[in-house]
């Protein structure tokens, strides 16, 4: 039996906007603004070169009811350039493009084939040999049940066998758990490769047989940075060669800068500018969250003296002149643990602040948060955030009880 | 912390001191003005910075310029001995450090030796005045607490800052019930994004149904063209029936017409023909009628008499004119002649015919001659005697005037009155001179002019007399009357014995006088008498002469025979030779005339002759001497006339032949009419006109209908259903048209909804506004989550902050109370037992019978104790963390003797661990303190010990 070879992608979430950005000038945005489009036309533009023997999209090609008819149409004649290439394309919809949304459905050519919402199976033959998927989409938006049970076990040996699971791994909080799954549910059904979908970053959870997620092709916030794109897979018996694409046309990225020594404001935009040039130059456009590393005494003052908007705002000023458009979208500080600098009632206060749980987070910022006009546009307090506020409170006591009197 | 020594360079008014403070409590005593204040404030300053130059604190900085600051000696229990100098510098000064250990340093290491302590807070609690102890009521707990707080921690301000500066970001970014914050106005504005995004989402919603929509319009379009299409067929077809309908109608009706009208046949142009035949016959008609005027207006000039014998004559010019001379010349002599004798005859005094009665034969001549001698002698007689007479008459003449010369020299009247009376006068004169010798009375005077009147009427008469003129005769006679009247009535002189008087005074003396007038009187009137007697001598002699008669014998002789022979018998003898021989020539020219005459004569009658026959010739009379000039102008008359004559003739000559012509013309004319007439089959002319007419209108009728008929094949195709009328077309039509409106209607409507969609559809392709939309969305979201993530943050840290205090709060403020309270019990002798904050957070203070006083409501120095306790306590509470010397400027003054003792007591039970420093003005309180070092401050010596 010959190989297969096709294409695992999920998660285009085309059209949908940047998260997490403030400050983008009009004409910045528009550098960045057709990113998911562009990564999915460079996604398309792959498989027309190397026409694979087909391609799987595993959920999420939307953002739900936020979907745009131009990302639709942009979606659309995509497909209608790969079936002119005569490539198929399976489709199973996720919980951002479930069935039972009222959005308007593009008539999708002949080449394509989308799950309903159960469990089925699907076959293609193909040069390789004949494929068979099994997979669903989603009837509506949130599908908490674990619909691996409903996979059959893979009983021809003779077909490929490929399950199409557009959920999270039971445990994994990073996104909103839909349609969980063990590892062992997926290996007991014994199909030769597994394209998840859902979780936005690149993961390989199993090798031989391959559970992948490819993660998304584009990143939209600062917690999906690094390269992204899709995986170019050549399947056979013996086994499974993964390639991964990129399509990123826009990339997230943390950019440390260590900051010892530096006295003055402009060997500090020397510094930013030299690193940021390094990674546009790596990665081309680019959305960064400087960390700056490695303070002393010196730079802290420097850093401490101006309000930390301002610095930002110098900064993302500064860069304009680089060959790349660059956006730093926040500044950190990693500060080394300098406790005795910290007057005890300094001190007291972190230790106050640390003490608390997130239950007592909640009393202390329930003004806000019960707010009925505020609180809807925030993202609920969670242990995670929590920390993070622990973290930049202590901060903010050490900064000031320090370049304080 | 000690203060061991004061070394001021130079502060207020203190200059070049150094103060040694030895013990630990140092009293410094000076009266009013000897500068307590300003060595205090020099302690403090000197710790704390001099303050800001256009503060509100004096800087104390010495007036003649001297050098300003000092140094303050101390010894730390952390930091050993130490040296503080502060001197003019930047505002606050230049702050020096000297370490025991030889380092140096500068504001930073002062600020670690005052434990990061600033002025307020020292003097809060470490420095106090008698009037920092006022006040203490209004203290609240919480001011309190910060103030004890403040004095266990270091950075505690800092925090508070801290505290309140978050806040105030907090409350930028976030109010509960706020507008206007950040986070609240941009959670607005993503509610409105909200809005816009579902207002955008909806609008996507109409894609699906716009295409749909779509697919349907172009179904109905194509429905819509279909029955569009047929619709116009079925309206071409009824147009074009439409169209020709009419057209039938009126061929039909023409062809009527034309059955009508029946001629067969008219000359081709036949009525223009006719206009000109009749235009012509009118027109030859009046050109004849004009001829025949013309003719008639013709002047009727006869021929003309020949003028033969008027050339004869005019051709005899000459002997008419030598005639004409002729007769002249004779006439002249005739008249010579004529006027010859006539003056002869006047010269005669005769008429002609007398004169030519006269026999002048010679005989006559001779006895004339004879007769003529005669009368001279008579004559010569007669002139003697007329000589004589001549002579007496101027005789007469002279006498005359030398009588008239006479007169002239006439005495005046009163003389000769006076003469005349003088005699009666002197009579009465010498009467009077007699009766009284002075008496004299005389008066002749009235008298006198009364002979003197009658005088003058005597001469007058007299002249009247001589001059026989009777009218002077009666004037002298009247003359003569009233001088005698005058005479009778004077009255007589000399009546009275008065006259007498009157007489003798008038006269007397005068005697002489009267005398001479007398005489002279007489004298006059003799002279007068004798010329009067000569003068009637001479008239005498006069009428002698006249009266004698001379005898004229010879003259009658004379005479008689003139009238015998015809002449005139007065004729003069001198005369009548001459006379005789001019009567002879008379009678010779008056033959001559008469010859002359004949002459004349025959020549008249010559000339009578020719003008007869001028006359004759010419018709009419004529002036001899205007003959030739009559005849030749008659005769050019003659010619003129002639030729006009033959001109008039020629016209009309001329117009009969036009008559003719023009007759044979309209004879023409009139048979060519004829002709068109009978071709026309009219009866006359105004016939022939209808019949032109009416084949006129035929002509056009058949035009028409060639018209109409191809009118109607251009149309083509018109049938019709059966039985159809115009109407039902025209509702059919109507039909139809109402359809295809409808139809255009909903075309257009469709049209415009396909457009609108296409624009919807292809706008939702192509817009990037909803994503845009999306993008700001997510950025403010971004921008807001930040903000509250800034403000959760701050939150925890005042969070935090608040927590802290509270721990500090109810761990220490209740210590430092107790002791307070202990303080207090001692400073009032046990007449208070407690002080306490109330409900309401303000301090009260307990009695010992268990009552509770508001602060405001204790006495002065006990509300002074009572703030003094709450002080100590706590200077004393943070004695390890900030070990400052406690300054206090005459803070006892209200204390009565027992409790300045407690108080003396307390202090000196506290000096072992603190330093004091105490300002007075009251010597009192150097006795009072036992063990103190006292320093005057007025003085520059060195402090002394008590």
């Amino acid at each position: 039996m010959e190989s297969i070879r096709f294409i695992h992608t999920a998660d285009l979430h085309l059209g949908s906007p940047f998260v997490g950005m403030k400050g983008l000038r009009k004409e910045q945005w528009k550098k960045l603004k057709d990113s998911t489009l562009d990564a999915f036309d460079r996604l398309i533009q792959h498989a027309l070169k190397e026409k694979p023997d087909f391609v799987l999209i595993v959920g999420d090609i939307y953002d739900g009811e936020d979907r745009s008819i131009r990302a639709q149409a942009r979606f659309q004649q995509g497909m209608q350039q790969l079936a002119e290439q005569k490539i198929p394309v399976i489709i199973s919809y996720g919980n951002h493009d479930h069935l039972s949304g009222n959005w308007t459905r593009f008539n999708l050519p002949e080449n394509v084939h989308t799950f309903d919402d159960s469990v089925s199976q699907f076959n293609l033959e193909t040069a390789g040999g004949s494929v068979i998927f099994t997979g669903f989409s989603y009837g509506k938006r949130h599908v908490s049940e674990s619909m691996v049970e409903h996979y059959p076990q893979a009983t021809d040996t003779d077909s490929y066998q490929i399950g199409m699971l557009h959920g999270s791994l039971e445990g994994d909080s990073t996104h909103a758990v839909y349609a969980p799954f063990k590892k062992e549910q997926l290996l007991s059904k014994h199909y030769d490769y597994w394209a998840l979908g859902h979780i936005h970053k690149r993961q390989e959870l199993h090798r031989e047989p391959s559970i992948i997620y490819p993660g998304n092709i584009q990143g939209r916030h600062r917690k999906e940075s690094g390269v992204k794109g899709f995986y170019d897979v050549t399947l056979s018996k013996r086994d499974t060669a993964l390639e991964f694409i990129p399509t990123s046309v826009v990339q997230f990225e943390q950019v440390a800068i260590p900051v010892k020594g530096l006295l003055h404001m402009n060997e500090l935009i020397d510094a930013c500018r030299q690193e940021l040039s390094l990674l546009g130059e790596a990665a081309g456009t680019a959305i960064v969250d400087i960390v700056f590393t490695e303070l002393d005494r010196e730079s802290f003052q420097l850093l401490a003296e101006i309000p930390e908007s301002e610095l930002l705002e110098t900064l993302q000023e500064s860069m304009d002149a680089l060959d790349y458009f660059i956006w730093i979208q926040g500044i950190q500080f990693q500060q080394a643990e300098s406790e005795t600098e910290l007057s005890p009632l300094g001190a007291t206060l972190v230790q106050a602040i640390e003490g608390w749980s997130t239950e007592e987070w909640k009393t202390v910022l329930k003004d806000l948060y019960r707010h009925p006009k505020s609180s809807r546009f925030l993202e609920p307090l969670a242990d995670q955030s929590v920390g993070d506020l622990q973290q930049a409170a202590a901060q903010k006591i050490r900064r000031s009880m320090q370049a304080g009197e | 912390m000690k203060i061991e020594k004061l070394i001021i360079y130079g502060f207020g008014r203190h200059e070049n001191r150094t103060i040694d403070l030895t013990d630990q409590l140092a009293l410094f005593y000076g009266p009013n003005e000897a500068g307590k204040t300003t060595m205090q404030q020099f302690i403090i300053q000197i710790l704390f910075g001099f303050p800001a130059r256009n503060g509100t604190q004096l800087r104390y900085e010495p007036k003649d310029g001297g050098k300003y600051g000092g140094q303050l000696h101390i010894s730390d229990p952390q930091y050993g001995r130490l040296v503080i100098e502060r001197i003019k510098g930047k505002s606050a000064g230049d702050v020096t450090v000297w370490f025991e250990d030889g380092r140096r340093g500068a504001e930073a290491e002062l600020k670690q030796l005052l434990r990061n302590y600033d002025r307020a807070s020292f003097e809060a609690v470490f420095s106090f005045s008698i009037h920092e102890l006022q006040g203490l009521e209004g203290l609240s707990e919480t001011e309190l607490s910060r103030t004890l707080l403040a004095s266990g921690t270091t950075g505690i301000d800092a925090v508070t800052r801290l505290e309140g500066q978050l806040e105030k970001e907090m409350a930028q970014l976030f109010k509960k019930g706020g507008r206007t914050p950040a986070m609240n106005r941009l959670a607005e504005e993503l509610r409105s994004i909200e809005g816009e995004l579902k207002e955008y989402r909806e609008r996507t919603e109409l894609y699906g149904p716009s295409i749909e929509r779509l697919r349907e319009i172009e179904h109905r379009l194509l429905a819509v063209e279909g029955e569009e299409a047929e619709i116009d067929q079925e309206l071409k077809k009824l147009g074009k029936w439409q169209q020709a309908s009419p057209l039938l109608a009126d061929k039909k009706k023409l062809t009527e017409q034309i059955k009508t009208l029946e001629l067969v046949r008219f000359p081709v142009d036949g009525k223009r023909q006719m206009d000109r035949l009749v235009d012509k016959l009118s027109e030859t008609k009046a050109d004849l009628e004009h001829a025949a005027n013309q003719q008639g207006s013709l002047p009727a000039i006869e021929a003309g008499e020949p003028a033969s014998i008027l050339e004869n004559l005019l051709n005899r010019e000459s002997d008419w004119h030598q005639l004409r001379i002729q007769l002249e010349q004779k006439r002249q002599e005739h008249s010579e002649l004529s006027e010859d004798c006539e003056t002869t005859v006047s010269l005669l005094g005769l008429s002609e015919q007398q004169a030519l009665a006269v026999d002048v034969s010679l005989s006559n001549e001779e006895q004339l001659l004879g007769k003529l001698k005669d009368l001279d002698v008579e004559e010569e007689d007669q002139r003697f005697r007329l000589r004589n007479l001549q002579e007496e008459k101027n005789k007469l003449a002279q006498t005359e005037h030398e009588l008239t010369s006479f007169l002239a020299g006439e005495p005046p009247g009163k003389e000769r009155l006076a003469a005349e009376q003088w005699p009666a006068i002197s009579a009465e004169l010498a009467e009077a001179k007699a009766a009284s010798k002075f008496q004299q009375a005389s008066s002749g005077n009235g008298s006198m002019i009364n002979y003197m009147m009658i005088a003058l009427g005597v001469i007058i008469a007299a002249y009247g007399f001589i001059q026989t003129s009777s009218v002077v005769m009666v004037l002298g006679a009247t003359a003569i009357g009233v001088g005698v009247r005058l005479f009778l009535k004077t009255p007589k002189p000399g009546e009275l014995s008065a006259e007498y008087e009157a007489v003798l005074k008038k006269y007397a003396g005068k005697e002489s006088d009267y005398e001479t007038v007398t005489k002279k009187v007489a004298e006059f009137d003799r002279h007068l008498d004798n010329l009067m007697a000569q003068r009637d001598a001479i008239k005498k002699k006069i009428t002698t002469y006249s009266t004698e008669e001379p005898g004229y014998s010879a003259q009658a002789a004379y005479r008689q025979y003139l009238s015998q022979i015809g002449l005139q018998p007065e004729t003069s003898r001198t005369m009548i030779l001459e006379l005789f021989e001019k009567i002879r020539k008379v009678h010779h020219v008056h033959s001559r005339l008469k010859r002359i005459e004949d002459e004349i004569h025959v020549l008249e009658e010559r000339q009578k002759e020719w003008l007869e026959k001028a006359e004759t010739a010419c018709g009419k009379e004529l002036a001899a001497g205007e003959l030739m000039p009559a005849l030749r102008s008659e005769l050019a008359h003659r010619k003129q006339q002639q030729e006009e004559w033959l001109k008039i003739k020629e016209k009309q000559a001329g117009l009969e032949q036009e008559i003719s012509r023009l007759t044979v013309y309209r004879e023409q004319l009139e048979k060519e009419q004829q002709v068109l007439l009978e071709y026309a089959q009219a009866e006359n002319v105004p016939a022939f006109y209808g019949v032109a007419d009416a084949w006129e209108r035929k002509q056009q009728l058949e035009r028409e209908l060639a018209l109409v008929d191809g009118q109607l094949e251009s149309i083509g195709d018109h049938e019709l259903p059966d039985g159809w009328q115009l109407d039902d077309a025209d509702a059919a039509l109507e039909r139809c048209q109402v359809q295809l409106a409808k139809l255009k209607a909903e075309r257009n409507e469709l049209l415009a909804e396909q457009a609108d969609k296409q624009q919807l559809t292809r706008l939702l392709l192509s817009d990037t506004s909803y994503e845009e939309k999306q993008q700001e969305f997510e950025g403010k979201k971004a921008g807001f989550t930040e903000l509250a993530q800034q403000w959760s943050i701050n939150k925890a840290v005042v969070e935090a902050i608040k927590q802290t205090m509270d721990e500090l709060k109810e761990k220490k403020l209740p210590a430092v109370l107790n002791n307070a309270q202990h303080y207090f019990n001692r400073l009032t002798a046990g007449a208070y037992k407690g002080l306490a904050m109330n409900m309401d957070g303000y301090f009260e203070a307990e009695r010992q019978d268990g009552t509770y006083f508001r602060i405001a409501e204790l006495s002065q120095a006990t509300k002074e104790q009572a703030y003094l306790a709450l002080r100590l306590s706590l200077a004393v509470s943070m004695k390890n963390s900030h070990p400052f010397p406690i300054i206090m400027d005459d803070a006892f003054v209200h204390f009565d003797r027992s409790r300045l003792q407690q108080m003396i007591n307390l202090v000196t039970e506290l000096q072992k661990e603190h330093q004091f420093i105490y300002f007075t003005c009251h010597e009192g309180m150097q006795q009072a303190w036992p063990n103190a070092q006292i320093i005057k401050v007025a003085n520059t010596e060195r402090s002394v010990h008590s």
